[in-house]
């Protein structure tokens, strides 16, 4: 079982994680995977503006991990921006934690989370960008911790 | 560089490194005749924090010297300033590294003003990312400026973002533009390529410092970062000071990747200035320069 939601242009990618904040729950691990200028980023500064994050969200691959306090009413207090870009081996994955530091109350948004999906394993929300000939892409959801979100994905994909 | 890999590395190297250090200084380790000790508190990986904090706080008890936390960001003001003895102020300093990117008005040594920065992907980012999908080695800038100096920048039409008003940056755009462009033009030369991102992501930085210089009255220009080794950019931000008739800070090779010696010099104006940090001070992950007073 999968979503899809089609996104014109850069604002449409926003407005996609802006509403994905809603199908998220505290303890998710969601990872984000797409080539190069996919959107990852963009999607991720859609979930903090969702989820209640007034910090600025910026790329985290140069420092791998930032958090971001939240303020909502879903029960998440911190959002965890990872980036495995630039690591090397699924050794450092592990060394990041990020298992660990998803507690209770937080989330975890891993942007080339499909180089890192061993270290996950398969209880996770997978978000995949497709970019298409024009200047669009399809964000397509699946995952096992998909199945029970299925009526706030379904208002996700037609919102 | 991992957190918990990295901090281990530092356990393992920052004690050799401060011995090392201290013999090309020609200094005592048991006693040395030294001013103070300033280390980095902020911003960066907590666990490579955690490590300078805990051996600097060691090395200011055991040698009775006073110890003071300094922000990496403003560290890198001071960087491009370090072989001029007297200085003009104010000066508008472009701050380009790996991770991060801004527009800083400083007024006067440690008294500055950000004016902008990146919204998403810091400049020297796009050049790693843009160089690692052109197959090209990390780091990825100094392999895109050889290469763009054998290009033509008007190869490929790349889009110049943030033309907007304020002074904040962004080159995620860019990146996809490239990503893009080069899917549909595969017949387009690596090295036009590199020339044509470079060009653009030049142009939005020099436009942006352009209207900061005309909308602040300014003495001196600074480049600081590690983006500031980058040979265009150099030279532009040279021409644009000579436009504006102001004094150039370019940094020198050493100066512009992370270094001890300006954590030192934003130490000594911060012990001056406010005195030394409580031994209980503790790291600070995402401290902006924005917040350093």
């Amino acid at each position: 079982m999968s979503w899809r939601r089609y996104c014109a242009e850069a604002r449409d990618t926003s407005l996609a994680g802006q509403a994905f904040a809603r199908v998220l729950r505290p303890g998710d691990v969601v990872l984000l995977i797409g080539q190069l200028g996919a959107g990852k980023t963009t999607f991720t500064q859609g979930v903090a503006i969702g989820l209640g994050v007034s910090d600025r969200v910026t790329s985290p691959t140069f420092t791998m991990v930032r958090q971001h306090d939240c303020t909502n009413d879903f029960g998440i207090a911190t959002l965890h921006h990872a980036d495995v870009y630039r690591v090397e081996s699924l050794a450092e994955v592990r060394d990041l934690d990020l298992g660990e530091v998803v507690e209770e109350s937080a989330v975890a948004l891993v942007e080339w989370g499909d180089l890192a999906a061993d270290v996950y394993g398969t209880d996770v929300l997978r978000v995949t960008f497709v970019l298409d000939e024009s200047q669009g892409r399809t964000l397509v959801v699946d995952g096992a911790r998909s199945e029970d979100r299925r009526p706030e994905l379904d208002e996700w994909m037609n919102a | 560089m991992v957190p918990e890999l990295a901090g281990r590395a530092h356990v393992a190297t920052i004690g050799p490194v401060i011995r090392r250090a201290l013999d090309a200084a020609g200094l005592d380790a048991s006693a040395p005749a030294l001013s103070g000790i300033a280390v980095t508190s902020g911003p960066g990986l907590i666990g490579s924090l955690l490590v300078g904090l805990s051996t600097a706080k060691a090395l200011a008890l055991a040698w009775e010297l006073p110890f003071v936390g300094v922000n990496h960001l403003e560290g890198h003001l001071f960087a491009p300033l370090l072989e001029s003895s007297d200085l003009s102020w104010p000066i508008m300093t472009l701050l380009v590294s790996g991770g991060h990117s801004l527009i800083v008005l400083q007024r006067g040594p440690g008294e500055h003003e950000v004016l902008g920065e990146t919204i998403d992907d810091a400049a020297g980012e796009a050049y790693d990312k843009v160089a690692r999908w052109l197959g090209l080695g990390y780091p990825g800038g100094p392999e895109i400026d050889r290469l763009a100096q054998q290009g033509s920048p008007d190869a490929l039409r790349l889009p110049v973002s943030m033309i907007g008003d304020d002074f904040d940056l962004s080159f995620s755009g860019l990146k996809t533009a490239v990503v893009r462009a080069t899917q549909q033009h595969h017949e387009v030369a690596l090295a036009d390529v590199a020339a044509s991102f470079q060009a653009a992501l030049a142009e939005q930085l020099l436009r942006k410092l352009r209207h900061a210089l005309e909308r602040y009255e300014v003495a001196g220009l600074a480049l600081a970062g590690g983006v500031a080794a980058n040979s265009k950019l150099r030279i532009e931000v040279g021409e644009l000071a000579r436009e504006f008739g102001l004094e150039l800070h370019l940094p020198t090779m050493a100066m512009c990747t992370d270094n001890a010696a300006m954590i030192a010099a934003a130490g000594v104006y911060r012990l001056a200035a406010s005195g030394p940090s409580a031994l209980n001070l503790s790291a600070r992950p995402n401290w902006q320069l924005a917040d350093v007073s």
